[in-house]
């Protein structure tokens, strides 16, 4: 009796594994790596983002603090020069250090926020759709009701009444950037809980969290993967355009969307104010979509 | 039909619970209702004294339900900054919204819908190529800069050279007055920057569905019967791919909201944008409540609009 038993475990530890083996996204994800690296655009702006990052992790190294921060009134407003590549601005700080220290904020408070709108997306993407019922309920009519509200709104609403830190302004911008991205991950999720492995899994006995983390989560990390850099690249914009009102990011922390609040006041007398941190801020997005519509074209090849 | 637009509308209902919930405990919990007065020498006991006056001391369910009530009749309260209804302020900045987020979104739509055809049409040629670049930018350039960029080139510089030259911002001119000739002039910027920065996705939508569309069955059969291609594209395909550019409407009028805020801001348009940014920096409360709960309202009566139009143009699409 006892060697039968241990037999049908055997063969029931053997089938989980064939299970969880065929839910390995490493052969399609492969596929998909080699199609991204045969797309001239993706590759583009692989090399574009390597080049600001690179800019923005190894420019201090170069430029000192002090030039980005310290305000010298006795060279302000100066066009671009060999001293000042980019010109100085109102106070006389050097652009194009405050633009390499910009980049510094800017960029690892976009990709937080990525990251938690991709955590909550996940979480409650996969819990609505597996579970159904009242959570789903309320998750989805929660999502509905954020995407109805104009989100620069809502956070000028927050940053006006909690005059938030950085990591609190992270927060924020995460925790309203996860809604439509929930949805597609609902959507999957449900297909998949209806496949036949998550049945084998639940006659074997699984716990509904090992079916999530196992045979769930890794089927979603498609749409997840795709989604990840246009979620990055919509959380820039919306931080920029927040400092950009002056109720983000404060000065004197340079962020590439406060350089431009001070450069519109001097439009006519300096005007090359304005041209550096916009472009920092678009040619970061560029790369940032480029990236993704080439993860896009990969991953689901029927799509354009 | 009556019961699918009634039914939508009635959907709307709890949304906008949720919304309100969200911006009335937002305002309770993320900062203090007082802090406008807080400015100054205010003691404990005045602070104790303004709670009183405006009710803080009670329960907060209590207070939720009043204001809910209220708002539910149009009453919005009054700004703690000018003492003026939140609801004339809105009546009076809205139309100026309006004004700005109409003529951009008929900008896009006549630009946005012949580009993405042409793109299609001259797909994976230099014009589609061409087209796609420049939607890229339009894509990802934030309104802020290329709003910036536009003043410097078509207005301070033009000036300068004493060409003629565009409005910096504001609606009208204060000695012409609000004529139909100036706010026109002064819409020009500000609308081109907003549909620029929207332009890129109905031109891909575009491009996209029309795509689709073409290389369906009936495209085929229209081409094998000896149809002139112009027929085929025009007649057969563009019908068909406009439908699903309904539906993106809809889906875009959060964004264009936001969009039109942030123009608003660079242009000094006085629309509902800049009177929430005014507001923000000044904690007035009752206005920004007053103005999100509008937006959503706004926003989600425009979607229900969407959606039935879009059943109302394709037959196929069943209203239930």
């Amino acid at each position: 009796m006892s060697r039968v038993g241990g037999g049908l475990q055997r063969v029931a530890v053997v089938a989980q594994r064939a299970v969880e083996r065929a839910d390995e996204p490493n052969a399609p994800s492969r596929r998909a790596w080699r199609a991204f690296r045969r797309n001239k655009l993706a590759v583009l702006g692989t090399l574009m983002l390597a080049a600001i990052l690179a800019v923005v992790v190894l420019g201090p190294s170069f430029v000192p603090r002090e030039l980005a921060l310290r305000p010298q009134p006795i060279r302000m407003l100066q066009p671009p020069s060999a001293e000042h590549l980019l010109g100085t601005d109102e106070v006389g700080r050097d652009v194009a250090a405050r633009l390499v220290y910009a980049g510094r904020v800017s960029i690892p408070v976009s990709l937080s926020a990525m990251a938690i709108a991709l955590v909550v997306a996940s979480a409650v993407g996969i819990t609505a759709g597996y579970f159904g019922g009242w959570f789903d309920q309320v998750a989805m009519r929660t999502a509905d009701a954020l995407l109805s509200i104009p989100t620069i709104f809502l956070l000028l609403t927050i940053a006006a009444v909690s005059r938030p830190t950085v990591p609190v302004l992270v927060l924020v911008i995460g925790l309203l950037a996860w809604m439509d991205l929930a949805r597609i991950v609902r959507v999957q999720t449900i297909a998949l809980s209806k496949r036949e492995q998550v049945e084998a899994a639940k006659a074997l006995g699984a716990s509904s969290f090992r079916i999530l983390w196992r045979h769930i989560l890794p089927n979603v990390q498609g749409p997840l993967l795709v989604a990840a850099p246009l979620v990055a690249g919509r959380a820039l914009l919306t931080e920029s355009a927040l400092s950009y009102l002056g109720l983000g990011i404060q000065v004197p922390t340079p962020t590439w969307g406060n350089m431009l609040n001070q450069a519109q006041q001097f439009a006519l007398s300096a005007p090359f104010l304005a041209v550096a941190p916009g472009l920092a801020i678009m040619l970061t997005v560029i790369a940032i979509n480029f990236i993704g519509d080439g993860l896009r074209d990969a991953f689901d090849p029927r799509a354009t | 039909m009556l019961p699918f637009v009634l039914r939508r509308l009635l959907s709307i209902v709890p949304l906008l619970l949720i919304v309100s919930a969200v911006t009335f405990f937002l305002l309770q919990y993320m900062g203090d209702p007082l802090s406008y007065y807080l400015q100054g020498n205010v003691t404990a006991a005045d602070y104790e004294r303004l709670s009183k006056q405006f009710g803080l001391d009670r329960p907060v369910l209590v207070r939720f339900g009043e204001w809910l009530l209220d708002i539910a009749q149009g009453n919005f309260g009054a700004s703690l900054v000018s003492g003026r209804q939140v609801r004339d302020l809105i009546a009076f900045h809205f139309p100026n919204t309006l004004l700005l987020m109409g003529t951009a979104f008929a900008l896009t739509i006549v630009m946005g819908i012949p580009l993405g055809v042409i793109s299609a049409v001259r797909r994976a040629k230099r014009t589609d190529y061409a087209i796609t670049a420049v939607s890229i930018v339009s894509f990802s350039a934030p309104t802020f800069w290329t709003g910036i960029l536009a003043i410097v080139v078509f207005s301070l510089w033009t000036r300068q050279r004493g060409l003629p030259y565009l409005p910096s911002g504001g609606m009208y001119d204060f000695i012409e007055g609000p004529t139909f000739a100036s706010i026109a002039r002064h819409l020009v910027l500000p609308a081109s920057i907003l549909a620029f920065s929207m332009l890129a996705r109905y031109v891909r939508y575009m491009r996209s569905s029309l795509i689709e569309v073409l290389s369906q069955d009936y495209i085929r059969t229209a081409r094998a019967k000896g149809m002139p291609e112009r027929r085929v594209v025009y007649k057969h395909g563009l019908k068909n791919s406009l439908l699903p550019i309904v539906t993106i409407i809809a889906v875009d009028m959060p964004q264009l909201m936001g969009g039109a805020l942030i123009t608003e801001q660079v242009f000094s348009w006085p629309g509902m944008g800049r009177l929430m940014v005014d507001h923000a920096a000044r904690a007035d409360f009752p206005v920004l409540m007053g103005i999100l709960v509008f937006v959503s309202v706004i926003v989600m009566l425009l979607t229900v609009v969407a959606d039935v139009v879009y059943t109302l143009v394709d037959p196929r699409v069943e209203y239930r």
